[in-house]
This record gives C-alpha cells, structure tokens and sequence, in this order.
C-alpha cells in the first residue's frame, strides 16, 4: 500500500530556489503539487470550482511563506497541511451541508467488499454520493493515512464521530457499488428504470 | 501517522475490507484543473513582489550615487576653498561686519566658509537643473527651494552672526538635499531608467 499521494519528495535546491523568491522554482513546485493539492480538495468537497479555490490559495500561501518552512519535516508534509486548512476552511463554511446521516447504514454488511471489482468511475460515483463530511474523514483516513485523533482534531469531532464516519461511509459504499454492480449486471433492470 | 487503516476496534467494516477500501481510493487517478492555474499564480505573485524588487533595485543605487555626488560636491568645495575676495557673498542675505572679539571671528569665519560651499553647490545645482526630473522629483526640488527661499528670508533678517550660522547650515543642508535629487536623476537618466519609478529621493527633508 502506498503512502499519501503527497509523498513527493522536492530537492533541497529546488526549496531553497524558491525562497529565495526563484519563480521558476515556484512553478516546477506548483508542477509537482497541483495534482494531489487539488485531487485531495476535490475528493474532499466534491466541487470542482471550490477544489480550484484551495489550489490556488495553498499555492499562493506557501509561495509567501516559504521562508517559514524550515525543513525539519518533508515539504510535502507542510504543502499538504496548508492545502487541508484551506479544504477545512471551505468546508466548515459548508457546515450546514452534511448531508443526511439517517441515510447512512448502522450495521455494515460483511460480504465481499465490491469495491474490489468496481471500476473507478463507479468508485468516483459513489464516493460522491456520500455526505461531505463523510467524504472527508473517509479520505482522510484511507487516502492521506491520517488517524482517528488527528481527524477528530481536524474537525473540531470527537474520535467516536470520526470512527463512525468512516464505519458508516464505508458501509454506505458497499451498498452503493453493489447495487451499481447489480445494475451492471442486470441489463433488463436498467431497462426497466429507462 | 498510520498508513495503515486496521486499528482502532472499528466495529465495521473488517481490517481486510478497510485495507482493500484503502487500495481501491488510492487507486483513482490524481485529478487537476481543466487549466492550469499557473499563470494566474504567477501573476499574483509578481504583483505582490513587484514593490519589494523595485525599491531594492533602484533605491540602492540611488542612495549609493547620492552618497557619491555628495563626497565629489565636498572634494569640489575644499578644492575651490580658497580665500576670496568679500565680494562673492550671498546678495541676499545680510551682511554684518567685521567682528571684534574671538569668538564672534570663529563665527564669521564659519559662516565664510559656509558661503563659500553655499556657491559651489548653486554652481553645480545650476549646471545640473532638470536633467531628468520625473513629477515626483520635481515637486521635491519645488519644496526644497522653497525651503531654501524661507531661509534666505531669515538669513535677511537675522541681525547677529549667531543667528545666521546655524540658517546657514540649514541652507547647506537643503542645498545638499538638492544636489543629491539632482544627482539621482542625472545618473538613473544616464542608465536609462525612468525617474517616475522611484520615490522622490532622498527621502529624508520631507516631514
């Protein structure tokens, strides 16, 4: 299993360039960044224009603030923590929409996980199905690796709100994808909802 | 940090289900803009160093040919101080004459001297008049001879040598605020550089 798709590792020349103000240093960053700052800001809040937001002012706040990281830890590990207080930030401006927890299952289903098999458009589909802030703390949790407490910390939640999110979402896609699966399976099923 | 999403006593869903979950998101393409946003990046942040860069590029060089044009202004005068004859005294300010006592003499020798400099920088001021004087500048060199102007009305009415010495000063002062805004403008027009981008400099009469 890989780490965090912000695991990239930036030459201590390139960093250095860029505090000293080096624009060309500044774009090679962008260029090695964008993807995961905007692919965590999408799964995140789901909105491409707001995932554009969040991209554009982790970039533009850790160009300015550069001469703040003193490379006691991976930058890619500053990048991503300016990058989620900005997804934080728009989403606790979202706080209204959380979704319908009433729509998420209590008990989880214990079969096969279907997301094995599902193609990752139907992964895509269903995950944006699920409430933000569901959402959130799934990829929080499986994606970027961070733990219960950390989550719990980052949402201003309780580390039971955190476990349930991701114990109830998870279970939330599994129907999801086994019901698209059963509908890709089923030709005249999806005739009959034509 | 944990990478590895088994812990914690979940009661659903099974280790086996969250780690295969993991893979599978994981798995999904990185995504980014429709279009790049780099441009607009850049441009932000040029906008916001553009003030920085240009007052560390230019006031330096300034500051360093004003400090210049003043050492040659002073080389110039003690090379050109030289005893004159009583005649070359400023026409508008009053003269008084000839002390009695030492230390009205240590007074007026000052204020000689002080002349002296006070025509070697008119002298140079009016060879260099306007070289290349953006707006700016030529609003500081407007208030600085009208400065120089409230001096020389003073200068006219001060009746003893002791209050002439230190207008005097203050008449040198503001000569040599002067020489240096023209020296500026002389030297950035030499290397092609608008005077418009510049504060008005020095910066140091003002207020």
């Amino acid at each position: 299993m890989t780490g965090s798709p912000f695991q990239i590792d930036a030459p201590n020349s390139l960093l250095q360039r860029a505090g000293e103000g080096d624009m060309r240093a500044f774009e090679q960053l962008y260029r090695l960044f964008e993807r995961p700052a905007y692919t965590l800001a999408l799964r995140m809040l789901g909105d491409p224009e707001q995932a554009r937001e969040v991209l554009h002012d982790t970039m533009l706040k850790a160009f300015q603030r550069i001469g703040q990281f003193r490379g006691e830890a991976p930058f890619w590990g500053w990048l991503r923590q300016i990058a989620l207080n900005e997804t934080l930030m728009r989403l606790r401006q979202r706080r209204n929409d959380v979704g319908n927890d009433n729509e998420l299952p209590d008990v989880a289903d214990e079969g096969a996980a279907p997301w094995v098999l599902a193609d990752a458009g139907a992964l895509e589909w269903s995950l944006g199905e699920l409430p933000v802030q569901t959402r959130s703390v799934i990829w929080l949790y499986h994606v970027e690796g961070y733990t219960h407490p950390e989550i719990a910390d980052l949402l201003g939640k309780t580390v039971s709100f955190s476990k349930s999110q991701v114990a109830r979402g998870t279970a939330k896609l599994r129907n999801l994808l086994t019901t698209e699966t059963e509908q890709d399976r089923c030709p005249t099923y999806r005739t009959s909802m034509a | 940090m944990s990478y590895l999403p088994h812990e914690h006593g979940m009661t659903t869903p099974d280790s086996s289900a969250a780690k295969s979950l993991a893979s599978a998101l994981r798995g999904l393409a990185q995504v980014q803009p429709e279009t790049s946003l780099w441009p607009t990046l850049e441009a932000s942040l040029l906008q916001r160093q553009k003030p920085t860069r240009k007052r560390w590029s230019y006031a330096l060089p300034a500051a360093l040919a004003a400090s210049i044009a003043l050492f040659a202004l002073s080389f110039f005068w003690r090379a050109a101080n030289v005893p004159q004859d009583a005649s070359a005294t400023h026409g508008d300010v009053a003269l008084n004459p000839a002390p009695s006592d030492p230390k009205a003499a240590d007074v007026m020798t000052q204020i000689d001297a002080l002349r002296q400099q006070s025509q070697v920088l008119e002298g140079w001021l009016s060879a260099a008049r306007n070289s290349n004087s953006s707006a700016r500048d030529l609003l500081a060199s407007s208030e600085i001879e009208d400065m120089i102007g409230l001096v020389d009305v003073q200068l006219a009415a001060s009746a003893v040598q002791t209050d002439a010495l230190p207008l005097w000063r203050q008449r040198i002062a503001l000569l040599q605020d002067l020489a240096a805004l023209r020296y500026t403008g002389a030297s950035l027009a030499a290397n092609g550089v608008s005077g418009e981008t510049l504060p008005a400099s020095p910066t140091t009469w003002i207020n």
